[in-house]
């Protein structure tokens, strides 16, 4: 009697079904115990992120902070921005509070790529200083601003 | 030949395990993360990453990216020969950073398998944190008091003893609500006709510590 070919396709769905499975096996192992595994916490709660395009049609200015060393704020920066970093938390806090208002957004910058100071920074202003609302993080950070401005 | 399924899960598996991350890289590194604790006295941490080549053919080094100014990276060489060794010495300078801390370095190579992430995690303990440590009233607003917590996260107990505006035009009021872990700092302001603006400075009894323990800010805008 000659084999329909739902036959074999059920065989190839069940093949395909332990390929699956046999390559699951070795990809759970490697994410629990492998050496170079992504980290956990890099996945944590992050601040939201607004991009410079949102950001202009706002149409009010927010309060811009610097999060780059402060080496790099005195060589430029977003106009009106005020440098607030982890390397000198406590010594410029004080420039930020002067420049806030209540209510007002906050849109918080650094390098751009990799840096992850800008999502430090505005995860402290909401954590610890509590101003929870309006703190958003410049998708591409200074990066962005200089592309734009060119 | 007739191609059976069986022999294409056999195919697809062996060419799983040949491109799997398990693959032998050329640069070995003996760790990836290095973990610390540095209390709250301490200033850096200095994290050692050695590693070999294990190949064949020498691989350059070509970029190491850190996530964050704070972190400044020193390499011996950037060409590793077959068979030699070197390391990859990483200082993380805390500043102002507190808690819980993960500081990356991208190291690119021209050998693919050979590039990784490095990390720095850890934690600087605090003695204290407060929550908020900024307190506001808006122009006009009732001067209604407003409390701030502090929750005292040292290993040891450590007293409140004294809360005082540093710079004037705000009450201050000191609660303890667990000796040595728990207080309340209630700041009022004088008025809210005028913007103004303040510090409350919180003293503990720990030994030799003439500075502050915390800070609290406040503003009326």
């Amino acid at each position: 009697m000659r084999r329909g070919t739902g036959c074999c396709w059920s065989r190839l769905a069940r093949e395909i079904a332990l390929l699956i499975l046999l390559a699951t096996v070795p990809a759970v192992l490697a994410a629990l115990v492998h050496p170079r595994r992504p980290s956990m916490q890099d996945a944590g709660a992050r601040v939201p992120e607004v991009t410079l395009e949102a950001v202009r049609g706002w149409g009010e200015s927010p309060v811009w902070v610097d999060a780059r060393p402060a080496a790099d704020y005195g060589e430029d920066h977003v106009p009106g921005a005020v440098s607030l970093n982890e390397d000198d938390w406590d010594g410029l806090l004080p420039g930020f509070l002067d420049a806030w208002r209540p209510g007002a957004r906050v849109v918080v910058y650094c390098g751009g790529g990799d840096c992850r100071s800008s999502q430090e920074v505005a995860r402290r202003l909401r954590e610890e200083v509590g101003i929870v609302d309006g703190v958003r993080v410049l998708r591409g950070g200074w990066d962005a601003w200089r592309r734009a401005r060119e | 030949m007739i191609i059976r399924p069986t022999n294409l899960v056999a195919c697809a598996l062996l060419a799983s395990l040949a491109g799997s991350g398990t693959a032998r890289a050329q640069l070995r590194w003996e760790r990836t993360e290095v973990q610390f604790e540095a209390s709250a006295a301490e200033q850096q941490v200095v994290g050692v990453f050695p590693f070999s080549n294990v190949g064949s053919v020498p691989v350059r080094i070509e970029s190491v990216k850190t996530g964050c100014g704070c972190t400044v990276v020193k390499l011996g060489r950037n060409v590793i020969p077959p068979g030699e060794s070197d390391r990859l010495i990483a200082t993380f300078v805390f500043g102002g950073r507190k808690g819980e801390q993960r500081k990356t370095i991208v190291v690119q190579t021209d050998d693919p398998r050979s590039s990784v992430k490095l990390a720095l995690s850890g934690t600087i303990r605090e003695l204290a944190q407060v929550r908020p440590t900024f307190l506001y009233w808006k122009v006009g607003e009732p001067a209604l008091s407003k409390v701030s917590a502090v929750r005292i996260v040292h290993d040891r107990p450590i007293r409140i003893v004294r809360a005082v505006s540093a710079t004037g035009g705000f009450r201050v009021g000191l609660r303890e609500v667990d000796a040595g872990r728990q207080y309340e700092i209630e700041v009022t302001p004088s008025g809210t006709a005028e913007q103004a603006l303040g510090r409350i400075d919180l003293f503990c009894d720990l030994p030799g510590r003439a500075e502050p323990l915390v800070y609290i800010h406040a503003r009326v805008r």
